[in-house]
């Protein structure tokens, strides 16, 4: 499981707005709060190969101006469960 | 605590942190955002060379306290070199000059700004023709402007030169000669998607780090990228290649020519884009068959008859090309004709992506206009061009080259928007857009940088005032004891240098003036990939240190309150009157310092500035979309109201606005008005001045990494002075054992004009081949200048820095 | 749970270049006229010389010359926290550490200089020592702190080590005044994480500064903890994420009548 959260800055034409949609529609992607061109973006994968591959797919989108990853939690073993109140 | 579930969590903690970077509410408690420490961060670019980085400085308390890259700007994406990081240093060197001084029984004394004001106003009004202006691609294009306009305009002659003369004026030949138009049609982003690079008599790794790493970085992320280094000595860059190759000095357009060769035997003219894009062309006039004649200028010669050469046959292209078999070109060059071959082939293979770049070697060379056009051509031949990664490029070596120099057209040559000055249509237009009424500008060349020079230090020259801004020829001029130190022994010559620091220039100066940098006043430069960036007045310059736009603008009011005719437009106005009109028809006092910044002195001149760039299709936008955007690239296009694009790729269809739908290419301003560009064919030939039995060594000029130009701001920046702490000079270590000599023992080069003594540095930071040596040019103490000659391009009339004949001993 | 797997990273690129570059094992000493070759047919080392080593090849090269010098951690970093032992940082260790750094930078978030000499040409032998950090007898070579690049010495100057000999008369002080070191991060209330008080560009790998190969004053007190931002919030206006268009100046939206 690979969790990043990432600030993309958006084209405000039309290339950027079929992104915003798909991205909307894909379960990968959760969008966050937005200040005008700039959405905040948490991208949940299997691996840190997939986000890596997202990440580079969104660079390399026609409506994407600049991505900033905020963070990384990039983890490809299998995830012991409950253990969250560790990281609490 | 709940337990959730440890995906939700992370989530969440991960949505908290995205949300955090946007919205200051979502940080959750009071000081979560650690304090900024009162620091304003503003966007600048760097003021050092010509690659254009974007850098963020930080100002406290009306001081530059801290600097970063800038991550939004397109050119450096967050990475500087050691001189961006450290550029807010180079305002407060202790020594700055803050007061006007004039000299006086051969000391400088202070003096007021009227008094310095009124000096410059009488010199002038005494001999208008005999005053002439040098400046430099340091020039914001707003001071570029005004200068231009000041001395075409006001003053009815040409005589207004840049230091880029010395610099890039090769490349804009080289350019103009191909294209019928100058500057690169590619941009940085080439160095992403290239798959070979080839470097020519070049050392990006020290001199454009930033693009070097852009490039070299890629391997690192498994890109695969081969690095050719064809070079005259061994450097830093040469330690990233793949393959490296020594050519003997002035012989690279012979290593051009077998590459041309071997494209013609692949069958490369019979490609269709040869015939449907380009034409063959050589040079119409022969050179000057005796050297030594080369360096007399020739107002006959001008580029503007020959520079467009003339057509030639195919077959008369092929047969050119039969002496350059590899074989003959190395044993002319010494690059291996294996190496010849491997450069041919992947150009040959249309699946590489080829890109050739190059900054003072094949534009400090007497044939520099050849060897620029060659280095065109063989992309064209090949058709490595006009695909991302597939191009030539030219990089520039001062941060406003591009955008003062060669666009606003502060040559003597040009007037604003890189148009022609001897084109009488353009100087119409040009006094029509100034108000001026016919035939104010002249229809003469003005001498360019080295007649320029020679004209005021030789006696009975006819220039006897020269007003140096931004710049420091004192010593960065070749041949100084000519064109610099003979000055001494001309009383009646008057130099007037605007400065922020003292230099080998103001050492020599009549009137001395302080000037605003940098970040102290408004400004715009525009980089070597047509990219035009803007930036705000941070701080205040110490003492009465005022920006060089301002000088210029009190000079010309002077002189029209004094009845100067030449500063009169047609209604008899001011000739600046109409660019700072207001809405209600007042014009603010801006000649008066106190006014200054009532408006924005800059955004009036750059806004007048503007409709010129769009009659070559170099189309600037308002200057507001700038203060906005972190650069653009010109042709700045409006797509839809208030939305601005640059353009990445010049003269290809899809990404050039202007390119018509359906051509593919389209050169739109051939020299041959049939959309065509050429692909050239110029012989090697020797260089003007070879070592021989008497001065045996070939001597090259360069930069080091840590210090820009002639030094006088880096040399002030600690870290940067303390890591290079003074020139030197390399050798190889045979010819160092020969001559007795240890790494830092003095020797004594010594060329016919000159001589200098300084320490050797063996095995150091590059190498040059056995029989040659290299000394950079940034210590003033040890003035490399006084050993190198005047020799100079025919057409381009740029002086060869990288070459001429010396001797060594030890001192 | 290895650090280097699990700490995030603050620039993308980084992710990339550290996933695909691999862990750096050390390399050849190079020889004299050393020169990198990347296709395997053009180089053939002459008798008795190391074989060229580049760069990218480096993490499939065994040790060189430096083989003898391993990091020596229990002795030069002294015993390791263990967890649950949230010991607070020494006032005193850390005001030192920050000197320390102050000395080598013209203001805090400059590229430090190299405080030794260096190898005017051979720009990538840096990371031999800095690739993964490394203990020396009693010097500490940091983990480089950002992604990695290949030309060093583009960015961080040599002090004092540039050309040999001497020449007098170029002394001029710069009153320039460095911003100092950001101090402190923020707390929203006693015991709670602070933020991060400096940028994070550039020093996006924490561990570098911040883990037990560094300076004793700015090692964190929990390094069994592996993802810093969780707890403590880097800075949007620091990072130039939140990046402000420069505030008009008074004279800004006056037209120009043309």
């Amino acid at each position: 499981m690979s969790i990043s959260s990432l600030v993309i800055d958006v084209d405000n034409g039309v290339s950027g707005r079929e992104l915003l949609a798909a991205l909307a529609t894909d379960p990968r992607f959760t969008l966050g709060p937005a200040d005008g061109t700039r959405h905040a973006l948490v991208v949940d994968t299997p691996s840190s190969a997939a986000d890596t591959e997202v990440y580079d797919w969104l660079q390399s989108h026609p409506g994407i101006r600049l991505v900033t990853l905020v963070r990384a939690y990039l983890d490809d073993e299998a995830l012991p469960v409950g253990t969250a109140a560790t990281y609490l | 605590m709940m337990q959730i579930d440890r995906r939700e969590f992370l989530k969440t903690s991960a949505m908290a942190a995205a949300a955090a970077m946007i919205l200051p509410a979502l940080d959750g408690a009071e000081g979560a955002t650690p304090a900024d420490d009162g620091i304003r961060w503003d966007k600048a670019p760097c003021r050092f060379c010509g690659t254009g980085c974007g850098v963020l400085l930080g100002v406290k308390d009306g001081r530059i306290v801290a600097m970063q890259a800038d991550k939004q700007a397109s050119v450096n994406k967050g990475l500087c070199c050691v001189k961006g990081y450290h550029v807010g240093l180079i305002l407060y060197g202790q020594d700055r000059l803050t007061t006007p001084m004039k000299r006086v029984d051969g000391k400088l004394v202070p003096i007021s700004w009227e008094e310095a004001i009124a000096i410059i106003r009488d010199r002038i009004a005494a001999a208008p023709d005999r005053f002439a202006m040098y400046g430099s691609g340091q020039w914001t294009i707003p001071e570029g402007y005004a200068a231009n306009k000041f001395v075409k305009g006001g003053l009815g002659h040409n005589h207004i030169d840049p230091n880029a003369r010395l610099c890039m004026a090769s490349a804009a030949a080289g350019f103009n000669a191909t294209y019928g138009v100058d500057e690169p049609a590619g941009c940085y982003d080439d160095l992403d998607h290239c798959t070979v690079l080839i470097s020519w008599g070049n050392n990006p790794a020290e001199m454009h780090p930033v693009l070097f790493s852009r490039a070299m970085d890629r391997r690192l992320k498994g890109d695969k990228l081969l690095f050719i280094d064809l070079t005259t000595r061994r450097t830093r860059s040469s330690e990233q290649a793949d393959h490296v190759a020594f050519f003997k000095p002035n012989s690279d357009l012979a290593v051009a020519n077998g590459i041309a060769h071997l494209l013609v035997k692949k069958g490369f003219l019979d490609k269709p884009w040869v015939e449907k894009h380009f034409r063959l062309r050589q040079r119409v006039a022969e050179y000057a068959p005796d050297p030594a004649k080369r360096d007399v200028y020739d107002p006959d010669a001008t580029h503007l008859k020959n520079l467009a050469g003339k057509d030639i046959s195919r077959e008369e292209y092929a047969r050119n090309l039969d002496f350059y078999t590899p074989e003959k070109v190395e044993e002319i060059s010494g690059v291996p004709a294996d190496l010849i071959r491997l450069i041919a082939d992947k150009m040959a293979d249309p699946a590489e992506r080829v890109l050739s770049w190059w900054c003072m070697g094949p534009n400090q060379h007497t044939r520099g206009t050849a060897m620029n056009s060659l280095l065109h051509s063989i992309h064209h031949l090949s058709g490595q061009w006009g695909k991302p990664g597939a191009s030539a490029f030219s990089l520039t070596g001062q941060p406003s080259a591009c955008g003062t120099a060669r666009e606003v057209g502060t040559f003597v040559h040009l007037l604003p928007g890189h148009l022609p000055v001897l084109n009488p249509h353009y100087r119409e237009v040009t006094e029509e857009m100034w108000h001026l009424p016919k035939g104010r500008i002249s229809d003469k060349l003005g001498f360019h940088t080295v007649k320029m020079w020679d004209e005021f230090c030789k006696e009975g020259g006819a220039i006897d005032t020269i007003w140096v801004q931004v710049t420091n020829p004192g010593q960065t001029l070749p041949h100084q004891n000519k064109l610099f130190l003979a000055k001494k022994d001309r009383p009646g010559k008057f130099l007037i240098v605007s400065d922020v620091y003292p230099t080998a220039t103001t050492a020599l100066a009549d009137l001395v003036l302080p000037s605003a940098m940098y970040v102290e006043k408004n400004g715009m430069y525009g980089n070597a990939e047509r990219k035009q960036q803007q930036w705000f007045k941070m701080v205040d310059p110490p003492g009465q240190a005022r920006p060089d736009a301002w000088q210029v603008l009190a000079v010309a009011k002077a002189l029209f309150d004094a009845g100067f005719p030449g500063m009169k437009d047609k209604d008899g106005e001011w000739i600046f009157a109409r660019t700072f009109k207001q809405a209600d028809g007042g014009i603010p006092p801006i000649w008066d310092f106190a006014h200054y910044y009532d408006i924005n002195v800059d955004k009036a001149l750059f806004e007048e500035y503007r409709p010129f760039t769009k009659l070559k299709h170099k189309d600037l936008a308002p200057y507001d979309v700038y203060v906005q955007a972190h650069g653009l690239r010109w042709p700045v296009i409006e797509k839809e109201p208030g939305k601005w694009e640059e353009t990445l790729w010049r003269f290809v269809e899809g990404k050039d606005p202007y390119v018509k739908p359906g051509s593919g290419l389209q050169f739109y301003h051939s020299n041959t008005k049939d959309d065509k560009a050429f692909i050239w064919w110029h012989p090697y030939e020797a260089a003007p001045e070879e070592p021989d039995a008497d001065y045996p060594f070939w001597l090259c000029t360069g930069r080091v990494l840590e210090h820009w130009h002639s030094g006088s701001m880096t040399m002030r920046v600690p870290p940067l002075r303390r890591s290079m702490p003074h020139a030197y000079i390399e050798l190889h270590p045979d010819d160092a054992a020969a001559l007795g000599v240890k790494s830092g023992d003095k020797v004594t080069v010594e060329s016919r004009r000159g001589s200098l003594t300084l320490p050797a540095w063996i095995k150091g930071r590059g190498q040059p081949p056995k029989g040659s040596c290299f000394v950079p040019f940034f210590d003033e103490r040890l003035q490399i200048n006084l050993v190198t000659k005047d020799y100079h391009d025919p057409f381009s009339k740029q002086p060869d820095f990288k070459k001429c004949a010396v001797r060594l001993r030890k001192a | 749970m290895a650090l280097s797997s699990k700490v995030l990273t603050l620039g993308a690129s980084a992710v990339a270049g550290i996933a695909l570059v691999g862990l750096l094992v050390g390399f050849g000493q190079p020889a004299p006229g050393w020169r990198p070759q990347s296709s395997p047919d053009a180089v053939v080392a002459p008798a008795g010389v190391l074989p060229a080593v580049v760069y990218r090849e480096m993490s499939g090269k065994g040790r060189g010359p430096n083989r003898d010098y391993i990091s020596d951690l229990a002795t030069a970093t002294g015993p390791l926290p263990q967890p649950g032992e949230d010991k607070p940082v020494d006032p005193q260790l850390r005001a030192e550490a920050v000197a320390r750094r102050a000395a080598r930078r013209a203001y805090s978030g400059a590229p430090p200089v190299i405080p030794h000499p260096v190898d005017a040409n051979d720009v990538t032998s840096c990371y031999q020592c800095h690739g993964e950090g490394k203990v020396i007898g009693t010097l500490i070579a940091p983990r480089i702190s950002h992604q990695r690049y290949t030309n060093c010495t583009q960015c961080h100057a040599p002090v004092a080590v540039g050309a040999p000999g001497s020449v007098e008369g170029f002394e001029v002080a710069n009153t320039f005044v460095g911003q100092a070191s950001a101090g402190r991060g923020s707390r929203a209330y006693a015991g709670a994480p602070p933020t991060i008080p400096h940028s994070t560009h550039m020093r996006e790998n924490c561990m570098s500064c911040h883990g037990q190969l560094s300076q004793p004053g700015l090692r964190t007190p929990h390094p069994w903890r592996v993802n810093c931002t969780q707890c403590h919030a880097p800075s949007a206006g620091l990072d130039q994420s939140r990046f402000e268009d420069p505030s008009p100046p008074p004279w800004a939206g006056e037209g120009v009548v043309k």
